[in-house]
């Protein structure tokens, strides 16, 4: 049941992930996952996505100058621990 | 020798990066590293720079303009150093798509990007090889008159073999963009359009060549007039060649603005438009220069000088989209090593 929580929680945060990074979401969430909460991307829980949004902020910070896109994914990404 | 080790690292090249094995005829991936690119390309600067400098002026070209030894030297610094200072920005450009398309080859988008950066390589060492090959050409044909029409025409087959395998490559990379997941691929109308006007420009710049004057078509040396209907044959099948090249490049250029277009993330369509961008502007200008170089028979008679400051913007449009190739290359690689 955890596993398929997890797997589904990650595919929402895939999904917002890919709203501001296409293709390349995959791959950028999977490594902030396993950099950053030293986990697999499907056993990902409410309780990290706090964390995760930090370090996701810090990442898209540096890609982009625009700070609404940061704050609106940030947000984004919050709203799914609310879930 | 220095001509020899340069023929044998080209076909190294379009062996091992391209995977294209001339002598087999077969394809396979396997790639050299950057280094091993940089040097090959070294070398074909250095071979153009030897062979512009240490090989004997035309005698009758600077007795027709009234330049000494010196002066023709300085001339021809002159027209190498910006011409050395495009190859390097299109070696760069290439050198970066490349890069971060091989950093992500795992991945359906970095597949099909790694194939179109295959093709703008193909362009890239094509320009320098080009020179190199010119050069020659024009010694050996005023050291042997009766080799000029052989050069010429191999000279321009040459041209159509790196051409031909650029866009075709490029052509199968944007194919790819069709299986990349989240991306359905939209016409955009106005790319369409501006594709099919630039084709019909240029299609219908040849028939009305080869129906006003065939000759500057047919044959290479412009001091004839007459040819042969073989001679004729010959060169509706180069350029029918050159067209279907021409429309693969249009296409492959076509697909990645409509990729830029279509793909989701607002963050990676800003740095991908820039690549698209760049692709679409080097596929473009390599095309306009390509086909000028081939009307060059029939302009020659109209204003020569008017159309090598033609080519000479284009080569520079190639290189500008260069630059754009490798800014949004850079921006993409940022995404990945964030």
């Amino acid at each position: 049941m955890d596993n398929e929580q997890g797997k589904d929680l990650y595919q929402k945060v895939l999904a917002v992930t890919t709203d501001f990074l296409g293709p390349a979401a995959e791959r950028f969430i999977s490594r902030q996952i396993k950099t950053h909460l030293n986990k697999d991307p499907e056993q990902i829980t409410t309780d990290d996505i706090a964390k995760l949004s930090e370090w996701i902020k810090v990442a898209i910070a540096l890609l982009t100058e625009d700070s609404q896109i940061v704050d609106d994914f940030t947000k984004s990404m919050l709203e799914l621990a609310k879930k | 020798m220095s001509i020899g080790v340069h023929i044998y690292c080209t076909y190294r090249a379009f062996t091992e990066e391209f995977g294209i094995n001339i002598l087999r005829l077969s394809m396979k991936n396997t790639k050299l590293s950057t280094k091993s690119l940089l040097f090959l390309f070294l070398i074909h600067v250095v071979v153009y720079l030897c062979l512009a400098l240490f090989l004997p002026p035309d005698k009758a070209s600077l007795d027709r303009y009234n330049i000494i030894g010196s002066q023709y030297y300085l001339i021809i610094l002159f027209i190498a150093v910006p011409l050395i200072l495009i190859w390097s920005i299109a070696f760069y450009g290439f050198v970066k798509f490349r890069s971060y398309s091989s950093s992500i080859i795992e991945s359906k988008d970095g597949q099909a990007l790694y194939r179109v950066s295959q093709g703008l390589g193909f362009l890239a060492f094509g320009l320098p090889f080009s020179s190199i090959f010119s050069s020659l050409a024009n010694y050996y044909s005023r050291v042997d008159p009766s080799m000029s029409e052989l050069l010429t025409i191999l000279n321009s087959y040459i041209s159509l073999f790196i051409a031909g395998s650029a866009y075709y490559l490029a052509w199968k990379g944007s194919q790819k963009l069709d299986e990349v997941e989240g991306v359905e691929l939209k016409p955009v109308t106005w790319i369409n359009v501006l594709t099919g006007l630039i084709l019909l420009l240029i299609v219908g710049s040849y028939v009305y060549v080869y129906l006003t004057n065939p000759a500057t078509l047919a044959v290479p040396d412009r001091s004839r007039t007459s040819y042969t209907m073989l001679e004729l044959v010959v060169s509706i099948l180069r350029t029918f060649l050159y067209l279907v090249t021409w429309c693969l490049g249009l296409i492959a250029a076509s697909k990645m603005l409509s990729y830029s277009n279509s793909v989701q993330g607002i963050i990676y369509k800003k740095a991908v438009r820039f690549l698209a961008i760049g692709v679409f502007c080097v596929i473009l200008s390599s095309i306009f220069t390509q086909s000028l170089q081939l009307l060059g028979n029939f302009f020659s008679n109209l204003n020569l000088s008017g159309i090598l400051q033609l080519i000479a913007v284009l080569l520079v449009a190639i290189s500008i989209g260069y630059i754009l190739i490798a800014l949004g290359a850079n921006k993409l690689q940022k995404i990945e090593d964030a």
